[in-house]
């Protein structure tokens, strides 16, 4: 398994407090810091495990003759509802460790925090009114856990964060996820596990350096086709979801790894789905698509301009066609690495599309897999989580 | 390719109980208290070819260890579950510690003729137990066990009582366990829950005795 290119490597730092301090390298511009002979390697105040439920900030800033010397929080653990809106003093923190305790708030002032790069905000009672707007100021922060909290809404601030690597979510009540992601373009990792959410947006689709995407534990049934383009992605979740057959685009990605246990899979043909008879004005639409006859704004309205320039590809790639609303599902077994079949959602422009029959009864005699048609798919997949 | 326990010079695991003439149960109290304590009496327990199941889980669960001394094996990946080893019992068994990340699973497997101790050390688990296929037709498989496991508790399994899936439920902490298996084995069987199909498949580390492993 190759692991270099995963962010997350081995030096896991994570979780574990460790009460000595961090033996970072003496930095030459912390000549300018007056710092007692004891505490000149100490960037770190560490306050964790302590059950304190209030942060006296006096105490804070005698802990350190500078409060510029501090690069990192360790206040984890402990009982905080709040944190003092003078935490802006320590303007060098590029951490700050928050995960499990009681906030309920969080105060402006750590948006003037120009260096954070690292907030950890787990397990805390954050509801989406919590995080104050100005958060979408910082613009250098890179990793934001809000995992464990009672958000409803995908944070709007972190799309303003232009520089954030790594979103973790899980465990919130997350429904619903806008049209928003093309900002989000040198994001790594997200995940979104353990919430409600139904549908993924297509702009998704626009975050060229994820590597990591977790899905696992939500509503989903069906995933955007742009997940095609997501050409890093190399870790794909998608268990514990309502996924039936997955969109055909996943075969396009060089993923290392797929999860997809406790999803309804389709395992056997089916009888398919009604095939609701496309309009004149779809077959309109075909006709003139597939016979590439000219059009513009000044031959006919412009939103069947609209109209026909949203026409999609069919599939099938031996068939020219097109569709527009009207389409045929189907589902196409493809073989993984000789292992496993996995049915993948196919749109084709009419139910004759297909090279092989669409559907056939089920009977609980016969062993459909044999039928299965094709591999035109080759071993992408280096390991496919199914179980 | 599967090896059986009953070849000579094989190691035979036998429950002692208070069966045996001493009805010594003393070693009910035995306290390892760290990880090297742990390895020295598993050790001393395969000194001879005769294993007292109930002692080693007995030992396993009496563990308590810290996080300072599993740290070298301690190695998240975000994509999926590391088997880190501890220690190869001179062949006769594997002590290794595993690392979840968040709502990391595994498959649904069987364990080579072999014996499995599992230990949670820090966080929870859901153990899965699912009964063998019947490999006469393609069905879904059959659920017979599901439990939590907390910290400090020990599971105990083989091919005879059936196979099972673990799973850190978790999106948010991460688990770590430890697992001793008798004797050691190097690839099993995974299952499809939908379909029952079965698959050999080789076993890595991704770290012996604190060596990250060149893998693929």
């Amino acid at each position: 398994m190759a692991t270099a290119a995963l962010p997350t490597g081995d030096d896991y730092e994570g979780d574990y407090d460790f009460d000595d301090d961090f033996d970072d390298n003496f930095d030459d511009d912390e000549e300018d810091c007056i710092c007692s002979s004891q505490t000149i390697f100490n960037d770190t105040i560490d306050y964790s495990h302590r059950n304190i439920s209030k942060l006296d900030i006096n105490e804070l800033f005698a802990s350190t003759k500078n409060p510029n010397c501090i690069k990192n929080f360790q206040l984890n653990s402990n009982m905080l509802l709040s944190i003092p809106s003078e935490i802006e003093h320590f303007q060098s923190l590029t951490t700050i460790e928050l995960s499990n305790n009681q906030l309920v708030q969080l105060p402006s002032e750590l948006s003037l925090l120009k260096n954070l790069k690292n907030l950890y905000l787990k397990n805390n009672f954050l509801d989406d009114l919590a995080l104050p707007k100005e958060f979408e100021q910082l613009k250098q922060l890179e990793v934001i856990n809000l995992g464990g909290n009672r958000l409803k809404q995908f944070p709007y601030q972190l799309f303003q964060m232009f520089n954030l690597k790594e979103i973790y979510l899980g465990s919130n009540q997350i429904t619903f996820l806008p049209d928003l992601f093309h900002t989000l373009i040198k994001v790594e990792v997200l995940y979104l596990g353990g919430n409600q959410i139904g549908n993924v947006p297509d702009s998704i689709g626009y975050m060229r350096s994820l590597v990591v995407l977790n899905l696992s534990g939500n509503r989903l049934r069906t995933l955007p086709r742009s997940i095609s383009r997501l050409t890093r992605l190399k870790s794909l979740s998608l268990h514990n979801n309502q996924f039936s057959a997955l969109p055909p685009d996943i075969i396009r990605l060089d993923l290392q790894e797929l999860s997809l246990r406790n999803n309804p899979l389709v395992v056997r043909f089916v009888r398919d789905l009604t095939y609701d008879v496309p309009t004149l004005k779809e077959l309109t639409g075909r006709t003139i698509k597939f016979h590439k006859i000219p059009y513009d704004d000044r031959s006919i309205p412009k939103s069947l301009v609209e109209y026909l320039n949203s026409a999609k590809s069919c599939l099938n790639p031996k068939c020219k066609g097109v569709y527009f609303e009207s389409y045929h599902k189907n589902i196409k077994f493809v073989d993984f690495c000789g292992k496993f079949y996995l049915p993948l959602l196919q749109f084709l422009c009419t139910p004759a599309c297909t090279s092989a029959p669409t559907f056939q009864m089920t009977s609980s005699e016969s062993d459909d897999t044999e039928n299965i048609p094709t591999k035109d798919m080759t071993n992408k997949f280096k390991k496919v989580l199914l179980g | 390719m599967t090896e059986t326990l009953n070849k000579s010079n094989e190691i035979q695991l036998i429950h002692k109980k208070s069966f045996d003439d001493n009805n010594n149960t003393s070693y009910l109290s035995i306290q390892p208290n760290s990880l090297d304590e742990l390895i020295e009496l598993l050790h001393n327990a395969f000194s001879t070819n005769e294993i007292d199941i109930d002692y080693i889980y007995t030992i396993m669960n009496n563990y308590k260890g810290t996080i300072n001394e599993w740290l070298p094996y301690i190695k998240f990946q975000s994509d999926h579950y590391t088997r880190n080893l501890v220690d190869n019992g001179n062949g006769k068994f594997n002590l290794m510690i595993l690392c979840w990340a968040e709502n990391q699973g595994s498959s649904i497997h069987d364990h080579t003729n072999s014996h499995c101790f599992l230990k949670c050390l820090q966080g929870t688990l859901i153990e899965t137990r699912y009964a063998w296929p019947t490999f006469e037709k393609t069905e879904s498989m059959h659920i017979f066990n599901r439990v939590e496991l907390t910290e400090g508790q020990v599971t105990y399994i083989n091919d005879s009582i059936g196979l099972h899936r673990i799973e850190n439920p978790s999106h948010t902490e991460k688990v770590i366990t430890l697992h001793l298996y008798i004797p050691p084995f190097d690839h099993c069987n995974i299952f499809n829950e939908h379909t029952s199909c079965m698959n050999e498949i080789k076993m890595i580390f991704h770290s012996i005795r604190e060596q990250l492993t060149r893998n693929e």
